[in-house]
């Protein structure tokens, strides 16, 4: 009879442990990405070393490295106007790397002449603050801060990697002390983040391997929810070359931010037995949960989102437009 | 006695390798620049958006160039 009870109890775990597992899957959607005509373009545009693209309102702004430029476009794709040359002087660029908008400001990360630089809409220069490491990524919080991420270097230990500063150049705070492991390569990947603007005044830190959560923060620079990913996000292990057996656990190639939701681009093996971008998208929420699968037509490696369409970077730095259709 | 003249015609020729060959990266080397061309070099790799094996072989490039810099300029 004990034997009985407790082969139906083992029967009940059993039923109950699939039928979750059922109602997982159930949870999550499936979309697939077709692509649209950019109309306003006769031919894609493409970019030399797009490091950061953003929509403002009716714009798509990229900022390109290799040419140390904005390029702004219409939201059919129509080139509008560039912003910026190559230079140090006021609204010229040294290989920048971080771009975002608020509507009335273009805020441009000039990464190596330490400085940020400030735009109004009509492009003009109106105010450029020095910091005291190289910016990577920024976001806009409101009219008076930035957070600002840095480009690590380690070189005396550990650093902080974001910083708040007001617009004007005050310093405000330093907060999430980066990797220092000593492997100098491994703790380069480690300490790749990207910082992605939410509701007034939020923003996120996702890293790009190894971290399994995502930072939510405020303005003042408090850290005010530690999004852990759900176990079943599909973490990328890979082996970095060497002697010594490194290994990371890829999270996302880059990231975008809307509407609540998290859109990371999975990792995948490429066809030269390297790891990076993929084809896949996958949407997060604010609970960490994955909630939504996109699959593109194309390897893409970055992305910005706004309802149901998505701009996107492919691997040859061509711009594409999709929208997104349940499966 | 050839085993002593493979590793020192190796040896040479890494030796040589490491001190002649054109810096890997972009930046020019210049005195006391050391530490910023190897934040150059780094952000340029990371900008590239090669997959995670090309880019650690270019950090690898760069912190190669970083030692050189280091032994030869300061």
């Amino acid at each position: 009879m004990k034997k009985l009870i407790g082969l139906l109890l083992m029967v009940m775990c059993l039923l109950m442990s699939a039928g979750w597992n059922w109602l997982e899957a159930q949870t999550i959607s499936h979309y697939t990405a077709t692509e649209l005509e950019l109309k306003g373009a006769t031919e894609p545009p493409f970019f030399y070393r797009p490091v950061s693209m953003v929509l403002d309102g009716q714009e798509l702004y990229l900022l390109e490295s290799g040419d140390n430029r904005i390029q702004v476009f219409s939201l059919d794709g129509r080139w509008l106007r560039n912003i910026g040359r190559k230079g140090k002087g006021p609204g010229e660029f040294d290989s920048p790397s971080g771009l975002d908008a608020s509507g009335q400001q273009i805020y441009v990360a000039d990464t190596f002449n330490s400085r940020i630089q400030i735009f109004n809409k009509n492009s003009q220069n109106t105010s450029a603050f020095k910091v005291l490491f190289f910016p990577d990524n920024l976001v806009w919080l409101d009219d008076e801060v930035l957070a600002i991420s840095s480009l690590v270097s380690n070189l005396n230990g550990p650093e902080k990697m974001i910083y708040g500063y007001k617009t004007d150049g005050t310093r405000l705070w330093a907060i999430v002390d980066s990797q220092a492991s000593g492997d100098r390569i491994y703790d380069t990947f480690c300490n790749q983040i990207f910082l992605r603007r939410g509701q007034p005044g939020i923003f996120y830190v996702i890293w790009k391997a190894n971290t399994k959560y995502i930072l939510k923060i405020d303005r003042q620079g408090q850290i005010l929810k530690k999004i852990n990913l759900s176990s079943d996000y599909p973490v990328k292990t890979i082996n970095l070359p060497g002697k010594e057996k490194r290994v990371l656990e890829g999270i996302c190639w880059n990231a975008g931010y809307f509407n609540q939701n998290f859109y990371l681009i999975a990792l995948e093996e490429m066809e030269n037995k390297d790891v990076g971008p993929g084809k896949k998208v996958l949407i997060i929420n604010e609970e960490g949960k994955l909630t939504g699968i996109i699959d593109f037509p194309l390897v893409i490696k970055k992305l910005v989102v706004s309802e149901d369409l998505i701009y996107a970077l492919d691997t040859e730095d061509e711009l594409h437009l999709f929208k997104l259709n349940p499966k | 006695m050839k085993r002593f003249t493979s590793l020192t015609l190796s040896f040479i020729f890494i030796l040589s390798i490491f001190l002649f060959l054109p810096p890997a990266s972009q930046a020019s080397i210049s005195f006391g620049n050391c530490d910023e061309n190897w934040q150059k070099c780094r952000s340029r790799a990371l900008q590239s958006d090669d997959g995670f094996v090309k880019t650690t072989l270019s950090l690898a490039a760069c912190d190669l160039d970083h030692v050189r810099c280091l032994v030869f300029f300061n």
